[in-house]
């Protein structure tokens, strides 16, 4: 594909005729077959569905109705997301031949938008991780710095956007899996409101936190997506019922006056470089008109031990559905029932798949589920509580995505606790259920992308896409 | 794998340090919603069919899913 392409400058150049949907799309397909083997980040390319998709764009076109604001733009998506007809593995062994006979909601919605599916992103087995190194299909290289992990566990997603294989893509957060491969790959990424965009299709991992939302190389891109795929839907009861605003009208470049709070809890763990750039982001705020005070968020400390209670609970109880029977992997010595539930379970998950069943069995268990998962979800509302307090005062918070910048493959693979807590600053946000995003903030002295955390109010992604667009314009 | 799982247990255990007295557990995300927001119209809607539940089944026939015997005789 081109670069610099935007799904502002396709539908343009769609519109005036320059090129049309189906040469975008063969372009975006040659180019994702070329260097896919670099990175490993799509699993699948979707050719047929392509072109199918962008013929009906140009057939719009041609008609002189409106092809839609997402009018033959190549998007890519996590393989979390059903797709009808086409693969849909979760990274898993478990998955491995599963064809959904169905499309999730946000995939009927951003195809009706005139967008473009041209293949399935790899990402950390059932969306469990954070590095995209616990695959079945293994890891994917990080396409700044190939010898360095994308992020996780929407690390394809980040991959693809980066590398410029496609022009935006869907991923899914249920603890930070859009926002730290975003800022790990130098792109931007949005997790909206939990229930701004429906569920339905998504495979589910953790219920309460799962979110879908986009990346972009741009806020503009990223927000026109997610614009495309918001709003109520009735087959997912827990998707709001909220009016969704036009995003894009408010990318005005103009942030004066907004308050900023700056947690005085997340500073104290970043790594030096990441604190001095997302310093230097702060200072980029103070510039553009805004008013930054300190805040602080004292519930912060114990939000990683609530998050990994709750989502493993969660994850125990939803990933029971892989039996054998219906729909996923049987193991070919199964002899009894019984057999058949262990041996297909134990061969068809990865490692941290079934650390995470282990856990969340664990403290649900009777006798432990009061001091774990209830007193989890009591945490759960003091983080949410500090959150609410906060923006009685300031408009948006701002803070690192992550401790450190991407790390070398390998690096954090033998410590699982490690892992977990390089989740500090995401999950707090996915835990209060309040739209956050990462977007570029600079790059350290070995050139690795460190993306800066803004967080605001349920609802506000208005706001938060204002005040990122205008950080963005002021880089 | 238990030396993984201990140490997360660990970590986990410092929820007793943070005092939660009066606290309601919080189950769901909560924000300004009507009480008849979850619902929707009793519309009708086609289901998925046999035919493409069966589709992914590992051993199917019939028009059922197929498992190893359960009850022995």
């Amino acid at each position: 594909m081109s670069a610099g392409r935007t799904i502002t400058s396709i539908r343009e150049g769609l519109l005036k005729k320059q090129f049309s949907a189906v040469e975008i799309a063969r372009e975006a397909l040659a180019v994702a077959e070329r260097e896919n083997p670099k990175t490993n980040a799509y699993l699948m390319l979707s050719p047929e569905r392509a072109l199918a998709a962008a013929a009906r764009v140009d057939a719009k076109i041609a008609a002189g109705e409106d092809p839609g604001r997402l009018a033959g733009t190549p998007v890519a998506v996590k393989d979390v997301i059903l797709t009808k007809g086409l693969r849909t593995t979760c990274a898993s062994k478990m998955l491995e031949k599963f064809i959904p006979p169905y499309d999730a909601t946000a995939i009927e919605r951003l195809e009706a938008a005139g967008g473009v599916i041209i293949g399935k992103t790899n990402c950390d087995e059932f969306a469990m991780g954070s590095s995209n190194e616990n695959s079945y299909f293994g890891p994917v290289r990080n396409p700044v710095a190939l010898d360095r992990v994308p992020g996780g566990s929407s690390g394809g997603s980040a991959a693809v956007v980066a590398q410029e294989t496609a022009v935006v893509s869907l991923g899914s957060d249920t603890g930070g899996s859009i926002r730290q491969p975003a800022s790990f790959c130098g792109v931007v990424g949005v997790t909206p409101t939990y229930g701004r965009v429906s569920r339905y299709g998504l495979v589910a991992f953790a219920s309460s936190l799962d979110h879908i939302g986009p990346f972009g190389r741009n806020v503009r891109d990223a927000a026109t997506l997610l614009e495309a795929i918001a709003g109520r839907d009735p087959l997912d009861s827990t998707s709001a019922d909220a009016p969704v605003p036009d995003y894009t009208a408010g990318l005005t470049g103009d942030a004066r006056g907004m308050k900023i709070g700056v947690p005085v809890e997340y500073m104290k763990h970043a790594n030096g470089e990441t604190a001095e750039l997302v310093g230097i982001g702060i200072e980029r705020l103070r510039g553009l008109g805004c008013e930054v005070r300190e805040i602080s968020l004292p519930a912060t400390d114990y939000a990683v031990a609530a998050y990994y209670v709750i989502c493993t609970a969660e994850a125990s109880s939803n990933l029971a559905r892989y039996d054998g029977v219906r729909y996923s992997h049987r193991s070919a010595d199964a002899r009894t029932l019984s057999d058949m539930y262990t041996k297909s379970r134990g061969e068809g998950f990865g490692a941290e798949v079934k650390r995470r069943i282990m856990l969340g069995t664990y403290v649900l268990s009777h006798g432990y589920y009061d001091a774990y998962y209830l007193k989890a979800q009591k945490v759960r509302a003091l983080i949410t509580r500090d959150f609410t307090n906060a923006f009685a005062d300031v408009d948006a918070i701002v803070a690192p995505v992550s401790p450190f910048p991407a790390f070398k493959i390998g690096e954090k693979m033998a410590d699982p606790m490690e892992m977990y807590l390089s989740d500090i600053y995401t999950i707090t946000g996915s835990l209060a259920g309040i739209p956050c995003m990462s977007v570029p903030c600079g790059k350290t002295k070995d050139g690795l992308p460190v993306g800066m955390q803004i967080l605001c109010n349920h609802f506000e992604e208005q706001k938060m896409f204002r005040l990122a667009d205008a950080f963005e314009r002021a880089g | 794998m238990t030396h993984d799982l201990g140490t997360v247990l660990e970590h986990m255990d410092r929820l007793a340090e943070i005092d939660t007295e009066g606290v309601e557990p919080m189950t769901q995300v909560l924000y300004e919603a009507g009480e008849t927001a979850t619902l929707r119209p009793d519309v009708e809607r086609a289901p998925l069919g046999n035919e493409a539940a069966l589709a992914n089944a590992p051993v199917s026939g019939g028009g059922y899913y197929k498992v190893p015997k359960v009850i022995e005789r």
